[in-house]
């Protein structure tokens, strides 16, 4: 949902996109590893010779780390301490 | 084999090390060499504090027997750092922004700087906490049996090695945690350190997990190959208790206060965060990765009843690998001291500002001595709160040790200080969280969770019997404390996690909607809820007090150094040039957050009360800010009102000069036109003068002429005169008129009389209706029948049909007089219409002389002037020009 409210000016929108992403990403870090989702990717008992579940937790932390990685970079970019 | 002297010798090798690295930092700090202690990569570090010996050794034990479960502990944490956007962020700025010098801290400010919020908070710390520092010392212990067992070599009993370990560490922290007391609380030293052994702990758990999975086995898919297909089973991984460890420890890595003491308190820049957001979990990651693979290889190649706890010391030490083992053992060794060390001087911290200070101050109340330094009394208690703190977990160490009880505490402690959740993110989020809720909250939750987890785990100990446990208090069964009203959660500690949490969430927000937030938690709140948005440092309100009693005060708290450059700071920030600033509202808020950097904000508060006379903020004091805010606004707009109005009175000045230019302009016109209407007559007048001069040989005939063309001239020339001036009179509302009740058709009939001759001259035919002139009406007759006179005179020059007929008709309509004066001519063309009220406009040239073209406007402004309209009504069969007039007076017939 857009806010014009908040911030209508036209420079916000990097910051804005940075904010949303930010919020979403631990949203999206829940769903895949503390809800009943993982257990839809974990149903076969082994994968390339690894346990599936070791395999999965470990690609989904991984990839939020990844993900965390690009947020904060942009982040000091952006300056969030403003 | 290692002898257990080497390894003595190794262990303090490794702490003075430590010792060298921390004095290195704090001499850096000293000579201002920020960078290198200050980069996100230490803050990052100093994060991983939160892996404990009970991670490290535990981590591969919880692995050997419940899979995965282990992960959770490190996800949780994973979840709030890349979410660090929802609540870090905010966390870490208000501990910046208010100085919080703990959680406590953090709670007592938020809450109206409640000193005995401060107080249950500390004591649910130090409670939750003790059994974590005894956990440490008995891994530690337990780690230097495993070499002594291996051994063979006599070696003292857990109890001496425990102390031992424990005074070392006392003494390690009480000279790194307790040099100074700065005034944003941060231990450059002690975070070095820290950093140092976060990456000998990683180094060691990664270095055995290399060797177990490409050393004892030949790969991943090897060890994975020997692992009990019941460890991980597909279905298993996700279920309550998994739900539950990851949501505890979320809640552990922003309440433990050791935890809170590393990213809020010491947090030296906001941006650090950003990049610990992603550096701490990967930490995390590289920490777990090799969790499983020890485990398995630990089950796989030693006896079936070798402890799992340990396996990340016997899997090197069965493979031979003394080396390897040492650093395993350094690396547990490490996860254990940065963990003491940390919650010491966090719950240190917490114990003087809270308890000792508090306590001292009420003792103190009467007097305000200068002598006494509160510096020394702080720095004192704080070393002694350290030596207390770990002298407590030893205590328990002793007292609990070595049963399989004290392997779970570390989950225990976990919930034990997350009953500070619902009150931290109320206070963070919600204006309407009150005092007595986060106080009623906390104690709900503390108490049922030692109901239900904490007292229990001691296992058939003397507080609560197993039939206690079994059938309740009493025997009364729906109060069991591991199955509270029967709910029928088998898991003890899923079970505490939902009735504790559960009811203190209840508590909490029932209560704030109870009660009322006093005034001081409200300003309090804002400042916390708003701390993004506040540009403004926080209102004082106007006390009594002298800049000496403030330097005092900050002399005995910050030192005499650094309470002389502050007050020298302010003095020049005020403008002043004497050392001492001004007692300004300012400049007290200003100080007692210095303050409260040192002391905690409720302390800090009560210390600024004593000093400045005012107790509280009250109600008054309130009513008196909003009021100046009230005065600040109505002002700003009254601002507003005046500017606008400014704006108005500009824009119509505006109007007004170019109306003026305009009339400038026109004036000019009007000159130039007079002066070309004047000369004309003035050129024939002077040309027969002249001839009139040297007029000998004229006749008396010809002079006769000659004299009647000048005077005719000079009439004309007279006449204009008279126009212009009588235009102007007019134009300026400054004519005179003659008003009085006359009959219309008497003036038409004068009007008629003079034009007469003309008409005659002409042939005209002259229409008139007798009937309608019957009405009288109040005007200047002479005035409007010249009107009429200039209308008729008009229509009969210009109509140019031969012979031309006039007529001068009236009516009333809409109760006014309506006279209209046509002809049958061609009209006057469109070009014209617009130009013909002009002064001095002559249409196509067919101005005889006479006429200087003022005729009309000359009407118009008499028309004006008695209270109608003259104006130029189309052209049907001719020329119409209608008059308007106001009857006035009477509109009754003369004659029936």
């Amino acid at each position: 949902m857009a806010d014009p409210s908040k911030r209508p000016t036209l420079p916000s929108r990097p910051g804005r996109r940075f904010r949303d992403a930010a919020t979403l990403l631990p949203v999206v870090g829940v769903a895949l590893l503390i809800t009943p989702v993982m257990t839809v990717f974990t149903r076969a008992d082994s994968l390339f010779g690894l346990p599936t579940p070791f395999v999965y937790v470990f690609s989904v932390w991984g990839g939020l780390i990844l993900l965390a990685l690009l947020l904060g970079r942009r982040a000091l970019r952006i300056n969030v301490s403003k | 084999m290692i002898s257990f002297n080497v390894l003595v010798s190794i262990c303090l090798l490794y702490v003075l090390g430590l010792f060298a690295v921390a004095y290195a930092a704090e001499r850096w700090a000293e000579t201002g060499r920020f960078a290198i202690l200050r980069s996100p990569l230490i803050y990052t570090l100093s994060i991983s504090v939160y892996c404990t010996a009970w991670t490290f050794y535990g981590a591969v034990g919880s692995a050997a027997r419940n899979g995965l479960e282990f992960v959770a502990i490190y996800l949780g944490p994973t979840l709030v750092f890349v979410g660090w956007w929802w609540l870090l962020h905010k966390l870490v700025r208000i501990g910046r922004v208010q100085r919080i010098t703990s959680i406590a801290d953090l709670l007592s400010s938020r809450y109206g700087k409640s000193g005995g919020l401060a107080v249950l908070v500390t004591v649910l710390a130090v409670v939750g906490t003790t059994p974590y520092i005894a956990l440490q010392l008995q891994s530690m212990t337990l780690s230097f049996a495993v070499f002594t067992t291996a051994t063979g070599a006599p070696a003292p009993s857990p109890t001496v090695t425990a102390f031992y370990v424990a005074a070392g560490l006392a003494v390690f922290t009480i000279i790194f945690g307790t040099r100074n007391l700065d005034a944003n609380e941060r231990h450059h030293g002690v975070v070095t350190a820290i950093a140092v052994e976060a990456v000998v702990k990683l180094a060691a758990l990664l270095s055995v997990g290399i060797f177990v999975v490409w050393g004892v086995a030949s790969g991943p898919a090897d060890i994975f190959a020997r692992m009990d297909p019941e460890l991980l089973q597909s279905s298993q991984v996700f279920n309550t208790r998994w739900l539950t460890l990851n949501f505890l420890s979320a809640c552990a890595i922003i309440c433990l206060p050791r935890m809170f003491q590393v990213i809020v308190v010491e947090n030296a820049n906001e941006r650090h965060l950003a990049t610990a957001s992603w550096a701490f979990p990967l930490y995390l990651f590289l920490m777990s990765l090799f969790v499983l693979p020890i485990a398995i290889a630990g089950q796989s190649i030693l006896a079936p009843d070798a402890n799992p706890d340990l396996f990340v010391l016997t899997v090197p030490l069965d493979q031979g690998q003394q080396t390897l083992a040492t650093l395993a053992f350094l690396g547990g060794f490490s996860s254990a001291t940065s963990m003491v060390i940390v919650a010491s001087i966090a719950l240190s911290t917490m114990m003087s500002n809270h308890i000792v200070l508090p306590l001292w101050l009420r003792m103190n109340a009467s007097r305000n001595p200068a002598s006494d330094d509160v510096r020394d009394l702080l720095l004192r208690s704080r070393r002694l709160s350290i030596a207390v703190v770990v002298a407590l977990g030893y205590v328990y160490f002793q007292f609990n040790g070595g049963t399989g009880a004290l392997a779970s505490i570390g989950l225990i402690a976990f919930l034990g200080v997350a009953q500070v959740l619902p009150a931290l993110l109320g206070g963070l989020f919600w204006h309407s969280a009150t005092r007595p809720a986060a106080i009623a909250s906390i104690c709900t939750g503390f108490f049922i969770w030692a109901y239900t987890l904490f007292i229990p785990s001691f296992g058939g100990a003397a507080l609560m019997g197993p039939e206690t446990l079994q059938s309740g208090p009493f025997g009364i069964l729906w109060l069991a404390p591991q199955n509270l009203l029967g709910v029928g959660i088998t898991d003890p500690l899923v079970h505490a996690v939902f009735w504790s949490l559960g009811l203190n969430t209840l508590v909490f927000i029932s209560v704030s909607l109870l009660t009322t937030p006093s005034a001081i938690e409200r300003l309090q709140s804002v400042q916390f809820i708003n701390v993004f948005g506040q540009v403004s440092p926080r209102r004082g309100i106007t006390r009594n007090t002298t800049i000496e009693d403030l330097l005092v005060l900050a002399q005995r708290i910050l030192g005499r150094e650094e309470a002389m450059t502050l007050f020298k700071a302010q003095a020049r920030h005020q403008g002043k040039d004497s050392p001492l600033p001004d007692a300004t509202n300012e400049l007290i808020a200003t100080l007692e957050r210095e303050i409260a950097g040192s002391v905690g904000a409720a302390a800090a508060h009560a210390m600024m009360a004593q000093v400045t006379g005012g107790a509280e903020i009250s109600f008054e004091d309130m009513i008196a800010v909003a009021d100046e805010t009230a005065q600040i606004m109505e002002y700003s707009a009254r601002l507003e009102t005046q500017s606008k109005e400014l704006e108005q009175a500009a824009v119509q000045l505006r109007n007004a000069n170019a109306k003026l230019t305009e009339l400038g302009a026109q004036k000019d016109t009007f000159l130039s036109q007079v002066s070309h209407e004047l000369r004309t007559p003035m050129t024939s007048i002077r040309t027969f003068s002249e001839i009139l001069q040297d007029g000998d040989t004229l006749d008396p005939e010809q002079l006769n002429h000659f004299a009647t063309i000048i005077h005719s001239e000079s009439i004309r020339l007279t006449r204009l005169l008279d126009d212009i001036l009588d235009l102007s009179f007019m134009e300026n509302g400054r004519v005179q008129l003659n008003l009085e009740t006359v009959p219309l058709h008497s003036i038409i009939d004068r009007a008629l009389a003079t034009t007469q001759a003309q008409a005659n001259e002409l042939g005209a035919v002259i229409r008139r209706n007798t009937t309608a002139e019957q009405v009288t009406l109040y005007t200047d007759p002479d005035r409007l029948s010249q009107v009429l006179i200039n209308l008729v005179t008009n229509a009969l020059k210009h109509c140019g049909t031969t012979p031309p007929e006039v007529s001068v008709l009236s009516g009333l309509h809409m109760g006014k007089l309506v006279i209209t004066v046509a002809d049958n001519g061609k009209g006057i063309s469109e070009d014209d219409i617009d130009l013909i009220f002009e002064k001095f406009s002559k249409l196509s040239k067919k101005f005889t002389s006479g006429s200087a073209g003022l005729g009309l406007p000359i009407s118009r402004e008499i028309v004006k002037n008695l209270g109608g309209t003259l104006v130029y009504a189309g052209s049907s069969k001719g020329a119409v020009f209608r008059i308007t007039l106001p009857l006035q007076a009477a509109e009754t017939p003369v004659s029936a």
